[in-house]
């Protein structure tokens, strides 16, 4: 897949993404500053900014990132604001949201 | 009709761990189980390792039972080269929490009495030692004492291992084989039946623990259950807390661990006083699902959210004494018991090789009296109609 291929998610079979409007808002990614759109999924938001690893499988250390998109399968968990193991493909974005990758 | 020297009943921790070492002395050995391998109470723990529980002051006591689980913990970690499953044995210690100041009082005591009678792996912790250990854990737990070289392990594979490397020391397994019948003629020993076959042998090993009254007429009540439960959240990052107990309030003992592969595991005494076959019989209710997330929640607060996956209810056996029952029967010759573990996960490991030691006649490492399976013949074992576990600890003068 190439670098500059659009992966914000504007269209979702279970979500509803009508009363997202367009406010711009920042949240920490691993430490790095990302731009979002409050109430996208924080998934969403990271893939579109570029970053594609959400986690790392604890015993290969193997990448993993979005997969059902749909808050079922858990690849996309990660720490939001301290709570672990968060499902960001379906967890809206907040501004200012510190979000942390996972070893698990 | 199967031969073997020895039979024995019950393949959970007990009857794995007993198998495993017969066979590694050598001897002909058929497991028989009626369900899976640790389907019981040995594959619904939360596989702590713990030596010492409760608040015991007598010196007797507690060297007494450290003779046993100290051997019990050298050999989990000898068992990590023997066996090839993986236990995820981890020495994360289990801490004794306090919530109030009155607590933290008597935990410096118990501790300085620990050191005093040479029990020099114990740890005090006041506030800031305790949330140095365990950031995640709440305020409100204010301190205590640790067992350093206590821990964690999963329970399942380690009976699994065991039964695994048994097989491959010759011993015969039999899963999904209920034994119906222990045949014993003019006081001896000859075999069982089981799902309709017979086995002989001269020796038989009843592992079954609370469920030795179903097999053996006139065994009586020795071993009595209580009904622990345990909830598992999904994996979150490896935080390392030790395992732990904490009494909430008047509530009953909470404890819990984390698991090596990240569940949280955090489980404590059903609610409502039951009778005794009430206990045998119970199976999770909705009240204390809740009562079991509140404690969850009340501890971790700082977790902030956790997914809970599954919550469970275990099966934990009681004697009056605290101690389990092993060795020979006087009940019939070659007839052994083993069971009537409280914290079975500690206290397996050395029991079973030493009844195999005992079993295969070479000079056991440690003696077995203390855990005389006929200390309670004559003896009438009574308790509260109904009961919980506070209730019960409290008539054993155990809280």
């Amino acid at each position: 897949m190439s670098g500059n291929t659009n992966l914000r998610i504007t269209e979702h079979p279970i979500l509803d993404f009508s009363k997202t409007d367009s406010r711009k808002v920042t949240i920490t990614v691993n430490g790095k500053r990302i731009e979002a759109y409050e109430g996208e999924p924080i998934a969403s938001a990271i893939l579109a900014s570029g970053i594609k690893v959400l986690r790392r499988t604890p015993k290969l250390k193997s990448p993993r990132s979005l997969f059902c998109a749909i808050g079922r399968c858990s690849d996309c968990v990660m720490t939001v604001n301290g709570t672990p193991s968060v499902r960001t493909c379906v967890t809206p974005v907040e501004d200012g949201m510190i979000i942390e990758s996972q070893d698990i | 009709m199967k031969k073997s020297d020895v039979i024995v009943v019950g393949g959970g921790l007990a009857g794995s761990h007993t198998t495993f070492h017969l066979s590694r002395l050598g001897l002909k050995v058929i497991l028989l189980e009626r369900g899976s391998i640790a389907c019981g109470a040995s594959g619904r723990n939360g596989g702590q390792v713990l030596q010492c529980e409760g608040k015991d002051r007598d010196k007797d006591i507690i060297l007494n039972r450290l003779k046993y689980t100290k051997r019990s913990v050298r050999l989990l970690k000898e068992l990590k080269d023997e066996l090839d499953f993986d236990y995820e044995f981890k020495q994360v210690g289990t801490a004794d929490i306090v919530t109030d100041e009155e607590g933290l009082a008597e935990s410096k005591e118990l501790y300085e009495l620990s050191h005093s009678i040479g029990d020099d792996e114990i740890e005090f912790l006041d506030w800031k030692g305790l949330h140095e250990v365990c950031p995640y854990f709440a305020d409100f737990l204010i301190g205590g004492r640790i067992r350093t070289t206590d821990g964690n392990l999963n329970p399942l594979n380690l009976a699994n291992g065991l039964v695994d490397k048994a097989k491959k020391y010759g011993a015969e397994v039999y899963t999904w084989h209920n034994v119906d019948k222990v045949v014993i003629e003019s006081g001896k020993v000859k075999g069982v039946e089981a799902n309709g076959e017979k086995f002989s042998a001269d020796k038989v090993v009843l592992a079954t623990s609370l469920w030795t009254r179903d097999l053996l007429p006139g065994f009586g009540f020795r071993i009595f259950p209580h009904r622990p439960l345990v909830s598992l959240s999904e994996p979150i990052p490896y935080f390392k807390p030790p395992a732990f107990e904490v009494l909430i309030g008047d509530d009953v003992v909470w404890g819990g661990t984390q698991t090596a592969t990240g569940h949280l595991l955090v489980g404590g005494g059903a609610g409502k006083p039951r009778t005794v076959e009430e206990q045998y019989d119970y199976v999770l209710d909705w009240e204390d699902t809740i009562r079991n997330g509140r404690a969850l929640a009340m501890i971790f607060t700082k977790i902030k959210a956790v997914n809970v996956l599954r919550i469970w209810c275990g099966v934990s056996a009681y004697t009056i004494d605290g101690l389990p029952l092993v060795g020979e029967s006087a009940m019939a010759e070659g007839l052994y018991i083993m069971g009537g573990f409280v914290a079975g996960v500690c206290w397996t490991p050395i029991c079973g090789k030493l009844l195999a030691e005992l079993i295969a006649n070479k000079t056991p490492e440690v003696d077995l009296e203390s855990m005389n399976p006929n200390r309670f013949d004559n003896m009438k074992i009574e308790l509260p109609e109904k009961y919980n576990y506070a209730i019960m600890l409290e008539h054993l003068g155990r809280l």
